[in-house]
């Protein structure tokens, strides 16, 4: 009986009880991709894998790679992997700075263990050098750059997914805790909070000219805030929760909500302009690759997943099926006329795969596969 | 959908509902729902602990019956049936355990899906509850208690250390008492497969759960530790309910032996002196190492002397 119940728990709640899934960044000839223990980067331009990279202990990773092509360097935040017996357990999250520039497997610049207490799913966000993230312990971190050394720690009241902005000295970060923290980017204490009409699961963004800050919630609703006091300009709604980041072009504000609900409003004011819907629902970011407008959607059960291209009036210009179904945000890569997007999900055995798709006009132009699912 | 996914969306909306209608403590639902588990699972529960702690009684008599009439099959069922011990129950000894798997499984996933705290456990959960849930509403679940996140292992391991030691207060309380098994011997054990199992899941159960403590969300520690709790109390209950039953037993077999004397006594002086009839039991009670054999050889003894006199009548 405790055998089985091993194998059972091992089945049941081992490497995949964490069950992550799949991210994407790009530059302009490379995407990279994380899901569950793999880092992978591929070649666009070339159609081949560039290099693929595992963490210390087949810890899984959640959030996006941070790319700095200049100077060829991945950073990357873990999940977190339990500590063996001897080291008492715990958890140990760590981030890393890779080498890009073409060993495979990519060289480690650093690795710092125990960087946090608390699991990373949130993006990274590198400004000067300085890294801002946030982990699932409730804390808002600020890392060196070049060694990975803890500068400032925050506290919130939950978790924190969402990617932090940065807009002068003031750090922008959604929580789960229904509360839009602004803090000094420079010791991380609290310049203002905002309450939030739902948990904040997207990140913020600034406005055009950094004088407004836009929070989508799940409390179906949209708000702007004056970025310097956190004071409130407009709201705006949605039919179901906004999960992920709104996207501003041309003086209008994009966002999507989980029912496939897709809302155009003024940047300025909140006004609607324009909705339309793309029928699965919309958790990833909105994108643009110059003019248009591209959302990613997906569900889970029928494991059916479309990307849509908008023009800033809201006309459809095409609609594409891709492999499988998308939960994340779309990556553009640089000025290429090209989106990347990635799926992948361990519960309905999808392995790991990317989609390039021409946003001129919704042609895959190529699939890559993970050809092993990673257990 | 399976039954499986059916039956996990079934106690996810349960720990949900509890979670909303307790006040948004997780803790508290989590409390509540455990003991209710427990309550559903108390009748066949104790019938498994009683069997359990009775079986381990019957081992010395099970075994030397099994050395005894080891080439005959027949006979040592027989025996087996005299004592009362089917070999069957030890079989259904497992089934509270295998009913309380899916429970168990089932919880396990709920603590993960509910407190993980990742977008792809949130999304999961969106897509499973029933409508009457506002999920954003509910939103975050608290997943903190005292100094532990119930979504990560608990830092200072104070945790896992209680599952372990109420594990094992729990696998004590299932084995019999040293005074319970009726084996003189020093050493018998090594002889009792049942015994030697006990004795060596006294421990590993222990260190496997505290070693999953260390693993796993506090959340699943916490069940753990309110489980092993109520466990812990239904082993009290169910030793003692069987130590008096084995001290009415005794006084049982007393009263029936005094009896015996004293029809004996009877039949030998026709005298109710009293102080003769306290010898008497003193007497019988001096030999209680060979109570039942004394105890049958009189009873037979005054059985013939009872037929003899009605002949004579």
């Amino acid at each position: 009986m405790l055998f089985g119940m091993v194998i059972l728990l091992s089945a049941c709640g081992g490497a995949r009880q964490a069950g992550s899934w799949p991210s994407i960044s790009a530059t302009d000839s490379h995407v990279y991709v994380t899901f569950s223990t793999d880092v992978v980067s591929l070649d666009v331009d070339n159609q081949d894998e560039a290099w693929r990279f595992a963490g210390e202990g087949r810890v899984e990773f959640y959030a996006p790679p941070l790319v700095v092509p200049e100077e060829e360097t991945v950073y990357l935040a873990d999940f977190g992997r339990t500590g063996s017996l001897l080291s008492g357990g715990g958890l140990i999250v760590s981030m890393y700075a890779l080498d890009d520039s073409g060993s495979n497997p990519p060289e480690v610049r650093w690795l710092k263990e125990d960087v946090t207490d608390g699991r990373i799913v949130a993006g990274l966000h590198l400004d000067g050098d300085v890294i801002f993230t946030g982990s699932s312990n409730n804390r808002i971190i600020a890392v060196s750059r070049s060694t990975g050394d803890l500068i400032w720690e925050a506290t919130t009241e939950n978790a924190i997914w969402s990617a932090p902005a940065k807009q002068g000295d003031i750090v922008f970060v959604t929580s789960i805790d229904r509360n839009i923290y602004a803090l000094n980017a420079a010791d991380g204490t609290e310049k203002w909070t905002h309450v939030l009409n739902g948990a904040g699961a997207g990140s913020a963004v600034l406005s055009a000219d950094g004088d407004l800050v836009y929070a989508g919630s799940f409390g179906n609703e949209i708000i702007a805030l004056n970025a310097a006091d956190g004071s409130d300009v407009w709201q705006a709604t949605a039919n179901d929760w906004i999960w992920g980041a709104p996207v501003e072009i041309n003086g209008i504000l994009v966002y999507g909500d989980i029912s496939g609900n897709v809302f155009a409003v003024d940047a300025g004011t909140g006004e609607n302009i324009w909705q339309a819907s793309v029928n699965e629902s919309i958790v990833g970011d909105i994108v643009v690759s110059g003019d248009t407008i591209l959302v990613a959607s997906g569900n889970v059960e029928t494991q059916v997943g479309h990307i849509t291209a908008f023009s800033t009036d809201g006309v459809e210009l095409w609609d594409t099926q891709t492999t499988a179904h998308i939960q994340t945000s779309p990556a553009v890569l640089g000025n290429s006329d090209r989106v990347a997007l990635v799926y992948g999900d361990i519960d309905n055995d999808i392995p790991l795969g990317v989609d390039i798709v021409d946003t001129t006009n919704g042609s895959i132009v190529w699939k890559w596969t993970l050809a092993d699912l990673a257990e | 959908m399976g039954i499986w996914q059916e039956f996990l969306n079934l106690m996810l909306n349960i720990m949900v509902g509890l979670y909303q209608f307790l006040g948004g403590n997780f803790i508290v639902a989590l409390v509540t729902f455990t003991v209710l588990m427990r309550i559903l699972m108390l009748p066949i529960n104790l019938r498994q602990q009683r069997s359990s702690i009775k079986m381990q009684q019957m081992q010395p008599q099970v075994q030397a019956i099994q050395k005894k009439y080891k080439n005959d099959q027949q006979k040592m069922m027989e025996e087996f049936n005299k004592i009362g011990y089917n070999p069957a129950d030890s079989l259904l000894g497992c089934l509270p355990l295998l009913i309380q798997m899916p429970i168990f499984f089932g919880l396990y996933r709920v603590i993960n899906i509910m407190l993980q705290g990742t977008p792809l456990a949130l999304l999961d959960m969106k897509f499973r509850l029933w409508e009457v849930f506002d999920l954003a509403s509910l939103l975050p679940i608290d997943n903190t208690f005292l100094w532990v996140n119930l979504a990560q292992p608990d830092p200072f391991l104070v945790l896992p250390i209680l599952v372990a030691g109420t594990m094992f207060l729990q696998q004590k309380l299932m084995m019999p008492a040293k005074d319970d098994t009726k084996t003189p011997k020093k050493g018998a054990e090594d002889d009792n497969p049942a015994a030697q199992m006990q004795q060596s899941m006294l421990y590993t159960m222990p260190l496997m759960f505290g070693f999953f403590a260390m693993s796993f969300g506090s959340g699943l520690a916490i069940y753990f530790i309110i489980s092993n709790i109520i466990g812990i109390g239904q082993g009290y209950i169910v030793r003692r309910n069987l130590a008096e039953e084995r001290a009415l037993a005794d006084i049982k077999r007393e009263e029936s032996k005094r009896l015996a004397s004293k029809y004996e006594n009877d039949d030998e002086g026709d005298s109710t002196d009293p102080a003769q009839e306290t010898k008497a039991l003193k007497a019988s009670e001096n030999g209680s190492g060979n109570h039942q054999k004394n105890g049958s050889k009189s009873q037979s003894k005054s059985k013939s002397k009872k037929k003899k006199k009605k002949g004579r009548k």
